[in-house]
């Protein structure tokens, strides 16, 4: 009976491991594959109106949803009709609904105290603040950034930093690495990423392991990710500002880490699992055994410094 | 004596002063890196940083040179130790330590030795040991984007980084006593070093 319990507790913790990794692994919702069989993919079948013609149709990108993201997005549980209108539920769609406003995060999780922790008005009032808000009033909504479609809460368990910063990463370089969906919101042309990090030491190593608003974004207090988003003239040039004892990473990305306590005593530790920042990460302990050293091997030389003198002055004096 | 007049020919000073500028400042830029922060900041620490590669890289081409000049000219058999060395030194450390304040003889006055037992080990121990170590670590951790094949890599970095500053310490001592050893001989010393008038039987 005893095995029994211990290899019930024993899967039901891989499961958990698992669905941490891998996202929230949603049960599918049968009602949602009528709606997925055409918008699943990039072309569809119909019939013509009057019923008699089978049509091949291109589904326009942005109706797309990649159904497998969906099922262990943070809301693959919905159904789609949760959130879309009931007129969906007819095919050919009412052409009116085309014009039915996209939902913004705030309409579900804005001022509910279930969602209080996502701090959902700290974030409205920072992204009011940013770059993207000021440039672009109303073509720029939570949507250009966040999918609500394949949304994954990346940072909360944090199981996998390296994916959740890939995660974070890729809502920015969607349109910033994308010259076609950056004209979707700026009639400018997008900067050449690797060319504008080039006076960064190790450029690649950087845009890789850090998030973008880690440098891109004002630091704040309440939220993990910060979404007052710089302009790039106000992004941090300063690399002390994270290669030193008081890194700016462990308030931001490496804040809800635990530490990884050595018997070297490693300043700013959280990061030490992931990765290595020099000027961060210095060992106290290597610190002081070094300077104890040190201060020995100067005061040994000026004693011998003392004696030598003085021998001398015995020897010229006779 | 005459074996050993040219024991100090110009390339070896040349490199000498070179090799010393760039330690001198890599050690300087090393600190800088180890202890930035950004409120002390004076120069930006990308600037550090450059400078630390750029003196790094020259170094590695110094440090060649130096193992190519001595292994084609005799200056190479003043450095190799022989396993005596460990016995010559206590002596040598005693006559430091206690001797030369009693006015006793230098203990080694060899005429075909350039240096006493504990300079032979500490330049053959820096240049032949250490150096090496500074320069492979540093090999590494500067090109580490492209050296980085996984996250677990990530730990051969952080043993390099140990390493690299276990060394640089161990450089850094070396250096402050070199320096007070040298100049304990007088300012005449630095004279005779770069007007090429040094011989084991001057420097006594």
């Amino acid at each position: 009976m005893k095995q029994k319990w211990l290899l019930l507790i024993c899967i039901l913790v891989s499961m958990l491991s698992v669905s941490g990794q891998k996202g929230r692994n949603n049960d599918a919702i049968p009602e949602n594959n009528d709606c997925l069989k055409c918008h699943k993919q990039a072309v569809y079948s119909t019939f013509s109106v009057d019923g008699k013609k089978h049509m091949k149709m291109s589904m326009a990108e942005s109706c797309v949803i990649a159904a497998a993201k969906y099922k262990d997005a943070i809301h693959g549980s919905f159904k789609c009709v949760e959130c879309h209108s009931e007129g969906y539920s007819t095919t050919p769609h009412p052409i009116d609904l085309k014009f039915e406003p996209m939902q913004a995060c705030t309409d579900c999780h804005g001022g509910r105290k279930k969602f209080a922790r996502y701090h959902l008005d700290s974030i409205v009032a920072e992204y009011d603040k940013s770059v993207h808000a000021k440039a672009m009033t109303n073509t720029f909504t939570c949507w250009k950034c966040h999918n609500a479609h394949t949304y994954v809460n990346a940072f909360s368990d944090q199981t996998d930093l390296k994916a959740a910063i890939t995660i974070s990463n890729e809502s920015c370089l969607n349109c910033h690495n994308n010259a076609v969906n950056y004209n979707r919101v700026s009639d400018k042309k997008p900067t050449n990423l690797l060319a504008s990090h080039q006076w960064l030491i190790h450029p690649e190593l950087h845009m890789q392991n850090i998030r973008c608003v880690d440098c891109h974004a004002k630091l704040n207090s309440t939220t993990f990710t910060p979404h007052e988003i710089l302009p790039a003239s106000k992004a941090v040039r300063d690399c002390s500002a994270c290669h030193s004892e008081k890194s700016m990473l462990s308030l931001s990305l490496f804040r809800t880490k635990k530490g990884n306590e050595s018997l070297l005593n490693f300043t700013n530790n959280k990061a030490l699992e992931y990765a290595f920042i020099m000027g961060a990460n210095r060992s106290i302990v290597l610190n002081y055994i070094s300077t104890i050293l040190f201060i020995l091997v100067l005061l040994t030389i000026f004693t011998h410094m003392f004696f030598m003198i003085r021998y001398r002055k015995l020897h010229k004096n006779g | 004596m005459a074996n050993l007049t040219n024991a100090y020919p110009y390339w070896l000073r040349l490199w000498h002063s070179v090799n010393g500028i760039l330690v001198l400042t890599l050690v300087i830029t090393g600190l800088m890196m180890q202890y930035a922060s950004p409120v002390k900041m004076e120069i930006s620490l990308a600037t550090i940083i450059f400078v630390h590669n750029f003196c790094g890289i020259f170094l590695i081409f110094s440090w060649v040179f130096f193992i190519l000049s001595n292994g084609l000219s005799k200056n190479g058999s003043y450095y190799w130790p022989k396993m005596v060395i460990f016995k010559e030194s206590i002596v040598q450390f005693r006559y430091y330590a206690y001797g030369m304040f009693k006015g006793e003889p230098k203990p080694f006055k060899d005429a075909t030795r350039k240096f006493n037992p504990l300079q032979q080990f500490a330049y053959w121990s820096v240049m032949y040991l250490i150096a090496p170590v500074m320069v492979i670590t540093g090999f590494i951790m500067y090109n580490i984007e492209r050296l980085l094949i996984d996250e677990k890599s990530i730990f051969i970095y952080q043993v390099c980084d140990f390493i690299h500053l276990c060394a640089a310490f161990m450089i850094s001592v070396f250096l402050v006593i070199h320096l007070y050893l040298a100049f304990m001989e007088g300012i005449s010393n630095f004279k005779k070093i770069i007007f090429k008038t040094k011989t084991y039987e001057e420097n006594d």
